[in-house]
């Protein structure tokens, strides 16, 4: 508290007033609070939802595969932009799209290919 | 690890979620996917949701449709209520499926289509729709032109199904316009027969109805001929109309033979129907094609011959198989006519004689055999130039007629003792002899059986009779000349047998050898014996000529006959035999005129046979 006190004055002198130094410090608490509702409306929004929705599904179909997490990822690579990222392994049409553009070497596409489609 | 996984973890999920992902699934055109995703769809227990197939079936891979179309049933149900309720893609999806099931068992659920919304729908379904009736009528033709059994088979599967959907293919044909479907019903004759009166022809004169009698037109089918027969004999009188009009209209052959094969097949009862028709409007047609197949015409004669129209209207519908190329039909025609006892037969025999086939003429010559006609001879006397047996044969019955017994009758009158010299001889004489000598002329060439025609023709002795023996006394055809006694005596030509013993007149060296050349032939003492009453003709040279000849040719039959004689109770008979074995001088004649002799009481006849007794010494 007199921590809190220590500061105050510190702050009134270095605006130059008390009533500066108010101003100042309630700009701050308001600023604080329209942050806070911003992040707690992203955090429960239908995109947020469905998106970790999708990254659920993703997760369980991956664990399906027992797909390890490199393999997850480039896959989530593969399907980067889409809003549902488990068609990627019910459309082998865009993993055969975008596995030639990845950069991953063949091999391990292929082993991925088995994995997912056979 | 496979694609079965990413569904089995799907399956875990909600269905309304997991189903988004498996019909994402059933776009890919890869097969393990496709079928998982298939799968799981069709599964009852999992997604149910066969609509979903069959929205997306004209996308799926052949392997997947064909289990769709093996599995049936189910999305047959969920294609049906698409076709009815579903965007305009899963609709021509849904009748794509419908159309692959092929059966006519679809057609009803394809003929929805015809009034869709969508043109591309409704062309598609025209189309899908004459493919499998094509595919029907195919077989129906199969079936009935070459009986294949396949076809019959495919019928007996789908005729249930093809006549359900007839009726909505009829009515709806001012929408698909497709003439396969009037085809199909014609030619389902019998079975179709109530869609015909009550859908096609419903509207006198409108499309369809036209439609129906140009198709009507072109079949050639019996089970067209039972829709006509039916419309005919069974409908109102506007159907009545139509199949006056349509066999009216109709002159083609295979009309004819499509009319015969119906009849072929008829009932008794059906017969009986058709065979009272008082008017057979398809007569023209007959008319119009004298050359039906023989089948066909024999079929036809014998209808038109017991149907109960006009006789003049029967007659001049049978007189047009005259005109027929096929001979056999030519002559199952005039049978027909003899058999109606048509009353100008002789007319129509006359002119069939002249046929160029002798099948015909034969039945010609027959017809004509029958006649109680003067100049039946004359007219089968050219068949006596046929090269057919049978032909030759008749004409030469009718035109010779060569019986023993007219050898005898050619005597009747002269007097007794020659008469019955005469009957005796021809008693001796059979029918079967008589037949060998037809026979033998029926063998002989065409040329040199006029030459034994001109004998029996000739009535002028001198001008016409001798000319014709001596022709054939000179003849070199060694077949002939035996031939010529026989002839002469079975026709009755008494002076002809006569003539040639005057031609032995010693100063006609040459002609007398002829003679006896041609008797030389004989080789039956029975023939020989044909000269034995001219033995007691008044003129001395004859007598002398046919003693001759029956001690050279016919002497045991001679005996025969004379020895019966000399047994006579009549005592000039007695006396006649005496002469004429003094005539002959047969081997044993003395002896039996010396035992006469003995045995004879009266004094008349004892001085005959002393005077002959004393002449041979």
């Amino acid at each position: 508290m007199t921590q809190l006190q220590g500061f105050q004055e510190y702050f009134i002198d270095l605006v130059g007033g008390r009533t500066q130094a108010l101003a100042i410090e309630a700009a701050g608490v308001l600023l604080l609070l329209v942050l806070v509702v911003f992040w707690i409306r992203w955090q429960f929004s239908a995109e947020t939802r469905r998106a970790r929705l999708f990254r659920r599904r993703f997760k369980m179909l991956a664990r399906a595969h027992q797909l390890g997490g490199l393999d997850q990822m480039l896959l989530l690579d593969m399907v980067r932009g889409l809003e549902d990222p488990c068609m990627i392994f019910v459309r082998r049409s865009l993993f055969e799209s975008h596995s030639a553009a990845s950069g991953v070497d063949a091999g391990r596409l292929e082993g991925l290919r088995r994995r997912l489609y056979s | 690890m496979s694609a079965r996984d990413t569904f089995d973890a799907l399956a875990s999920l909600e269905p309304e979620v997991a189903l988004p992902y498996v019909e994402a699934a059933l776009t890919e055109h890869y097969l393990e996917i496709q079928t998982a995703a298939f799968e799981m769809l069709a599964d009852r227990s999992r997604l149910n949701r066969p609509d979903v197939v069959v929205h997306h079936y004209e996308t799926l891979l052949p392997e997947i449709r064909e289990r769709i179309l093996a599995e049936g049933t189910v999305f047959v149900e969920a294609a049906r209520k698409l076709i009815r309720s579903g965007s305009e893609f899963t609709r021509r999806a849904a009748f794509t499926m419908l159309r692959d099931m092929g059966g006519p068992e679809i057609l009803r659920d394809l003929a929805v289509g015809l009034d869709d919304a969508s043109k591309l729908i409704r062309d598609n379904v025209t189309h899908f729709l004459e493919k499998i009736t094509m595919t029907y009528h195919y077989h129906l033709m199969n079936w009935q032109a070459r009986k294949d059994a396949d076809s019959r088979a495919y019928l007996d599967r789908n005729r249930a199904a093809m006549l359900q959907a007839l009726e909505v293919l009829l009515r709806t044909w001012h929408f698909h316009r497709k003439n396969i479907v009037l085809d199909i019903a014609i030619e389902s004759g019998a079975d179709a027969y109530r869609l015909i009166t009550s859908v096609v022809l419903n509207h006198v004169d409108s499309l369809l109805w036209k439609a129906f009698v140009q198709r009507m037109q072109a079949a050639h089918s019996e089970a067209m001929v039972d829709i006509l027969f039916r419309l005919y004999l069974e409908g109102l009188s506007k159907y009545r109309d139509v199949a006056v009009t349509i066999m009216l209209l109709r002159k083609d052959p295979e009309f004819g033979t499509a009319i015969a094969q119906y009849l072929w097949q008829l009932t008794p009862e059906r017969a009986e129907a058709l065979a009272g028709m008082k008017e057979l409007p398809f007569l023209p047609m007959i008319e119009a094609n004298p050359d039906l197949p023989a089948s066909a015409a024999v079929i036809l004669i014998d209808f038109i011959s017991g149907a109960s129209i006009s006789v003049k209207e029967r007659d001049t519908a049978l007189k047009s198989f005259l005109r027929s190329r096929t001979p056999a039909v030519r002559a199952y025609t005039l049978r027909t006519f003899r058999r109606l006892n048509y009353p100008h037969i002789a007319d129509l025999a006359r002119v069939a004689l002249s046929d160029p086939s002798d099948d015909v003429k034969l039945v010609a010559a027959r017809m004509v055999a029958q006649l109680q006609s003067p100049q039946k001879a004359r007219l089968l006397q050219p068949l006596l130039n046929s090269s057919r047996e049978d032909l030759c044969r008749l004409a030469l019955q009718h035109t010779m007629d060569l019986r023993a017994f007219r050898y005898g009758a050619a005597f009747s009158d002269q007097p007794p003792p020659v008469r019955m010299l005469a009957e005796s001889v021809a008693e001796r004489i059979d029918e079967v002899s008589v037949e060998q000598v037809v026979e033998e002329i029926v063998r002989l060439k065409p040329d040199a059986r006029l030459r034994i025609l001109h004998l029996v023709e000739a009535t002028d002795v001198q001008r016409e009779l001798k000319p014709a023996i001596e022709s054939i006394l000179t003849e070199h055809d060694l077949t002939v000349r035996p031939l010529l006694v026989q002839v002469l005596a079975f026709t009755g030509r008494r002076a002809g047998l006569r003539l040639l013993l005057e031609l032995m007149a010693p100063e006609q060296a040459t002609v007398r050898s002829q003679v006896l050349e041609t008797l030389q032939d004989l080789h039956d003492m029975r023939f020989g014996a044909l000269f034995l009453p001219f033995v007691l003709d008044s003129n001395p040279e004859v007598a002398a000529a046919a003693g001759q000849v029956i001690a050279a040719f016919g002497q045991a039959e001679a005996k025969l006959h004379l020895g019966r004689m000399l047994g006579s109770r009549d005592e000039r008979i007695r006396s006649a035999a005496v002469q004429a074995i003094g005539m002959t001088r047969i081997e044993g004649g003395r002896e039996m005129l010396k035992a006469r002799m003995a045995a004879e009481a009266s004094h008349a006849a004892r001085a005959v046979i002393h005077e002959v007794l004393e002449r041979w010494s």
